[in-house]
């Protein structure tokens, strides 16, 4: 494995919590619940009534919940009492305070025609909730089509909890982190080395590049029957190049079809001193004097 | 055995394998990426988690680019050589051979692990996932993935020669054409 990202130092939350009173609204939040769960998924959404197994301790259970949420939906009808929200045992207003401290979305949906608590009637720690932008579902008469707006709600949450968790997780781990561009002095020396080498090859590329356009321009001629054309271009490549054979090969081609005696000696020259192959011998006989011919046969290798 | 053969394979083409690494810190360093802890020799480097589809694609995919690039880089002279259908002695092609060696070394570290591919595709956030460039991303992974089931066949070394020789002969084909 040659990359690791840092994933466990914090949890990501993955829930949404829904808040209710049972002598209020719990129709609705069960249908809320439902709906939820089917775009969430089983393990997606925390509902008391569901999800509290029997014999967990009721309060600490609902505490916990909350940290492994990202939004908290509180469903308000027209029994949900908010004189109850000033005593410290209730559970609703303990539930909106969590949700308020751990800093996770918090959307009120309103049912049956309820209203938000205006801020005055509401204890000092949940003044919040009066300025928040709620969700008025009526009768819920519309009831798919609003979950359908609320879905959108959701995933925005849960992208800026995402955000925040990493915000979190990359500043916890920023002063672990090592100086950027700080390599180790043996890594710098093998990328030194590195670097040198690309340059030195790219210097060497040009001169390369040119004998090779002159090849492929000799090759041309020869093949079109240009002999001093292919024997310059030729002449060219070799003396940038004196090891190419194929160069050397071209060359002595275009000497022996020029014909004179002279440039038959010195195609016989170049190539005298070869270990040539069957191809390159085969290449070479097509223009060749047959009288030559017999000197390289049965001398490939 | 096989453990041997993939040791001995890395000690020989010690600099590319190091070079991978360093494409990844470089990768890390580039976009702002925390590093935690690098370790060159153990091919390991540590960093924080992305949420950036393009940054989690680049650093996941930044050795292939590098060591692709290094090895053409080093290639270009010898394809050249070949084309020109030069003569190699060890006595006059000291510099030849060492290219090629370290051709070979970083081409052969270029191409992603199965790991990799499967770790660059769960960091892309789950919103992203239905993006078309995510399936694209999807059928590339795939490829890549059957690649690596190639490994024990040598395939590292044919994508190194291969991509040595086969992109600077079309870059000289191009540049000799226009």
């Amino acid at each position: 494995m040659v990359s690791r990202s840092e994933r466990t130092s914090f949890y990501n939350p993955k829930k949404v919590f829904i808040s209710y009173r049972r002598n209020d609204a719990s129709g609705y939040a069960g249908r809320l619940y439902d709906h939820l769960v089917e775009h969430l998924g089983d393990t997606g959404v925390f509902y008391d009534v569901n999800t509290i197994p029997p014999g967990e301790n009721f309060e600490t259970y609902i505490e916990e919940a909350l940290a492994d949420c990202f939004m908290c939906i509180v469903v308000i009808g027209r029994q949900w009492d908010s004189e109850r929200l000033h005593s410290e045992h209730d559970f609703v207003r303990r539930e909106i305070i969590a949700a308020f401290s751990r800093e996770i979305r918090v959307v009120p949906m309103l049912f049956d025609g309820a209203k938000v608590p205006e801020a005055a009637t509401l204890p000092s720690e949940l003044a919040g909730l009066a300025q928040l932008q709620a969700y008025d579902f009526g009768s819920g008469r519309d009831f798919k089509q609003l979950v359908t707006q609320l879905i959108k709600v959701v995933e925005l949450a849960k992208k800026e909890a995402r955000q925040r968790h990493l915000t979190q997780l990359n500043k916890a781990m920023r002063d672990r982190a090592l100086p950027p561009h700080h390599y180790p002095i043996w890594v710098l020396f093998l990328c030194g080395i590195m670097a040198l080498s690309v340059v030195a090859s790219g210097l060497w590329v040009p001169r390369q590049l040119e004998s090779v356009k002159s090849l492929w321009v000799a090759e041309d001629a020869l093949l079109q029957g240009q002999i001093s054309k292919a024997i310059n271009a030729f002449l060219n490549v070799l003396e940038k190049e004196p090891n190419s054979r194929q160069a050397k090969i071209g060359f002595a081609m275009a000497l022996f079809q020029e014909g004179s005696t002279e440039s038959t000696v010195r195609a016989i020259n170049i190539i005298g001193n070869m270990t040539l192959s069957r191809q390159e011998l085969e290449r070479l006989n097509k223009t060749m004097p047959e009288k030559y011919q017999r000197l390289f046969s049965g001398r490939e290798r | 055995m096989m453990i041997w053969i993939s040791f001995l394979v890395t000690l020989f083409t010690f600099p590319g394998f190091v070079t991978r690494t360093v494409a990844i810190r470089f990768a890390c360093d580039l976009l702002g990426v925390s590093v935690y802890e690098a370790r060159y020799f153990k091919g390991y480097i540590h960093h924080e988690s992305i949420d950036v589809p393009f940054k989690v694609v680049f650093l996941y995919f930044s050795p292939l680019l590098v060591n692709t690039f290094l090895c053409v880089m080093f290639f270009f002279p010898v394809a050249l050589e070949f084309l020109l259908d030069n003569d190699w002695t060890w006595e006059n092609s000291n510099i030849q051979f060492l290219l090629t060696w370290m051709g070979i070394s970083v081409g052969v570290h270029a191409l992603p692990y199965r790991l990799e591919i499967e770790e660059c595709l769960g960091d892309i956030p789950m919103e992203y996932r239905n993006d078309w460039w995510y399936w694209f991303l999807d059928f590339v992974s795939i490829i890549f993935i059957a690649i690596d089931f190639l490994r024990k066949f040598g395939v590292d070394f044919f994508y190194a020669v291969g991509s040595g020789m086969a992109i600077p002969y079309l870059i000289t084909k191009a540049f000799i054409t226009f």
